[in-house]
């Protein structure tokens, strides 16, 4: 781990210094978590290969703004995720079905974790409306507050916790369903 | 199920998920990269080597400024040419006094008899200033009697350089005659020397440090190569006291 961390700070210097192979190496290594975080939050794979894209640029172009206290991932992994979000606020003005979201998903993937609760689960997420899907992302895996949430999406902490509570039980219902077929 | 457990259950298996995008992705990043690469890179690709580069010039031209000879001011040359005159009048004493001497014989009864008019004026002027001028005189004539008897196998010497002990009797006897105007007892101010010395150096002096004798190296053997040209000063580089350069490239425009 200790040497990974020293290739990460070479490479990270790389990327500061606009050195193309450098860039590469980065995005190589965290792509694919990163693609990952996008597909939960997406309501397509093209929108979240969109996500990716975009948050990259602005991990290599305003690499400035990492003060360098902190992990880098957990910096890149910020900007991915409010990279997500505008795309929640662009598409606020348009509400998605559930339904119409679940038809569109196809995912090609290959799983390094157990493939079927993450799969399975990954499904779930998927098909909750786009405000449980948001909420609930960044406040049970992100990891974010109420507060901080209202304040990212531009709305009310009340709604962020009644969305919050709508979207597990949504959740809860259709794993007990799963269980039991 | 309790809230946190449903929180931790999705929250572990997304923890280490991985998915692999597909290569257009990547493909967009790198031609959005492109735009933004263009002028920035350089600057700070190389910024270790452009502040190596800037270290090794910035002690480059500190060198160069310690090592420049100090050039002397006015007041210093002047003083050197004094110190030299000094020293030139202490070894031949002799000679100069008897020259001196000689001289006075021809000019000094007509100076002499318009200094005792004058001291005559002054007397009945001011009686106090009688006294000074007129013991003055006593002294500086009685000086170079005095030398006289002493080095008198010198006297050869004199018709080596007449021109030269003539200008400074010359000048030291108009002093003396000034000095009778004035009340206070004032060493002859030698002011007005320079220009008339044969030893005083050229009006317009070009300071140069090795950087301006190297770049008017430089100028000079472009010039000769492009131009006819007999001055050596079409372009000119020099340093000041403080050491810093100027060109002049007036006289480049003024030919023409």
């Amino acid at each position: 781990m200790k040497l990974e961390n020293i290739n990460l700070n070479s490479i990270w210097q790389g990327c500061q210094a606009y050195d193309k192979k450098a860039q590469a190496l980065l995005y190589s290594h965290f792509s694919k978590k990163m693609f990952a975080v996008c597909l939960r939050y997406a309501n397509t794979t093209l929108e979240a290969e969109d996500i990716l894209q975009n948050g990259f640029i602005k991990v290599f172009t305003k690499h400035h703004l990492f003060d360098g206290k902190g992990s880098l991932e957990g910096w890149i992994k910020r900007i991915i995720v409010n990279t997500a979000i505008e795309s929640f606020r662009q598409s606020k003005a348009k509400p998605t079905d559930s339904i119409e979201a679940h038809h569109e998903n196809t995912i090609v993937s290959h799983l390094s974790s157990d493939t079927t609760s993450y799969q399975d689960l990954l499904q779930l997420i998927k098909e909750l409306p786009l405000g449980y899907r948001t909420v609930f992302n960044l406040y049970a895996i992100e990891g974010y507050s109420h507060k901080e949430i209202a304040q990212m999406l531009g709305i009310s902490e009340g709604s962020s916790k009644s969305q919050l509570s709508r979207a597990r039980q949504a959740l809860q219902e259709k794993l007990i369903k799963e269980n039991t077929i | 199920m309790e809230s946190q457990d449903l929180d931790k259950l999705f929250r572990d298996a997304m923890e280490h998920a991985q998915e692999t995008p597909s290569s257009r992705v990547w493909e967009g990043i790198q031609q959005e990269l492109k735009k933004e690469n263009k002028v920035i890179p350089f600057h700070k690709k190389y910024r270790a080597q452009i502040s190596i580069a800037a270290m090794f010039l910035l002690f480059f031209g500190i060198g160069l400024s310690l090592y420049k000879k100090p050039i002397p001011s006015r007041t210093e040359k002047v003083d050197k040419v004094i110190a030299s005159i000094e020293q030139k009048k202490n070894i031949s004493d002799g000679h100069s006094s008897s020259s001196k001497e000689y001289i006075e014989d021809k000019i000094g009864s007509s100076v002499s008899s318009k200094a005792a008019d004058q001291n005559l004026s002054v007397n009945n002027n001011t009686p106090t200033l009688q006294d000074k001028p007129s013991v003055k005189q006593e002294e500086v004539y009685a000086a170079p009697k005095k030398k006289s008897i002493s080095h008198t196998d010198q006297e050869e010497i004199q018709l080596l350089t007449p021109d030269f002990e003539l200008a400074e009797v010359q000048v030291e006897l108009e002093d003396l005659v000034r000095s009778l105007h004035q009340v206070k007892m004032i060493d002859p101010t030698y002011d007005g020397i320079q220009p008339s010395f044969a030893y005083s150096t050229p009006q317009e002096e070009v300071k140069t440090s090795l950087v301006t004798r190297v770049l008017n190296g430089i100028t000079k053997n472009i010039m000769s190569k492009h131009l006819d040209m007999d001055e050596k000063r079409e372009i000119e580089f020099r340093n000041d006291e403080e050491g810093s350069l100027s060109i002049n490239i007036i006289n480049s425009f003024a030919r023409k």
